[in-house]
């Protein structure tokens, strides 16, 4: 213990003798100065990884205005379920047997060919058993802008077959509202 | 079940576009839910205008006031439910709602656990002073 004591006293002091308050002092002001830069919140840091430097998410530069069939196609955004159009029914439509619920998830997709942001209805398709498909492109879960639970109009995790219709969910359509401003 | 008036890639005016992004999927594109879990806004929303504890309930509604827009916006969306999607529910001559008034709004939400009794204190008010308001009472009914 008393070796232990004198190497801390002998290690204490040198490294007073070396070091100086005032570049301690600069250091510390210098690492204040710069702490705005990076985002050290969670949620700043969660809200920095949604976008890169173009102001893009991952969805976004990989979305695609050709097959509405993928999850990549760019109403998508944010479906958090089975597309419609791989269950017999459209990107719009239900398929036979199932019953759009009365209520929706709303929110807004950027379309790569315009660069334009427009307002989508994730509208549920309820009353049957959840489709089933083999196809992995058909199976999403995006989800650009989307919310926690704890601010239910903004999340897409809530299940939307509510209402009139039954409570089961069978498959969402993504219906185009209009342009976003 | 989609509006006939919103053309499919028309530009949304900005109001229209807080309020469906915001309200419109549970209160409806066009102000009816059609669903009875949720109150229709449609013909019904001005109604809360009657009277001022009518006024200050709406303005202090918890998820009115966790709407992601400033107090200007918000007091847009508010007009544009009650005097536009409200379709003549409000009583003539009420005035719109400012963005001083919903910024105050804010400071005091309503925090009540039992919102339900709330709102039918608010509107056996309003029935004294607005007869035709009676579809108030179709939300939450047995």
């Amino acid at each position: 213990m008393i070796v232990f004591d004198t190497f801390s006293e002998r290690f204490t002091r040198r490294f007073a003798r070396a070091s100086s308050r005032r570049s301690m002092l600069a250091r510390f002001g210098a690492a204040m100065l710069a702490a705005p830069a990076f985002p050290m919140l969670p949620v700043a840091r969660a809200r920095a990884a949604d976008a890169d430097v173009n102001g893009l998410t991952d969805f976004e530069r990989n979305a695609q205005t050709k097959d509405p069939a993928k999850c990549s196609y760019w109403r998508h955004c944010a479906i958090d379920g089975i597309l419609c159009g791989c269950c017999g029914g459209g990107v719009h439509t239900c398929p036979p047997g199932a019953e759009p619920s009365p209520i929706c998830w709303i929110g807004t997709c950027r379309n790569p060919d315009d660069g334009r942001h427009y307002v989508i209805a994730y509208r549920d398709c309820c009353g049957r058993s959840a489709c089933t498909t083999k196809d992995p492109d058909c199976a999403c879960d995006t989800n650009d802008r989307d919310l926690p639970i704890y601010s239910p109009f903004n999340s897409n995790d809530i299940l939307w077959c509510y209402g009139k219709a039954a409570a089961t969910y069978h498959c969402s359509t993504a219906v185009l509202m209009g342009q976003a401003s | 079940m989609i509006a006939a008036s919103l053309t499919a890639a028309a530009k949304l005016p900005p109001t229209q576009s807080a309020y469906l992004e915001g309200c419109g999927g549970c209160h409806g594109i066009d102000g009816r839910s059609y669903a009875p879990k949720v109150p229709d806004i449609a013909g019904q929303a001005g109604f809360y205008l009657c009277t001022q504890a009518g006024r200050r309930y709406i303005a202090r509604l918890p998820n009115v006031d966790f709407a992601h827009l400033d107090a200007q916006q918000l007091a847009s969306v508010m007009n544009y439910v009650v005097f536009t999607l409200g379709g003549g529910s409000a009583p003539a001559g009420a005035p719109p709602f400012t963005a001083a008034e919903m910024a105050a709004a804010r400071a005091e939400t309503i925090d009540s656990p039992d919102l339900m009794r709330v709102r039918a204190g608010i509107i056996a008010g309003i029935l004294k002073t607005c007869p035709a308001a009676r579809g108030l009472l179709a939300y939450g009914a047995p």
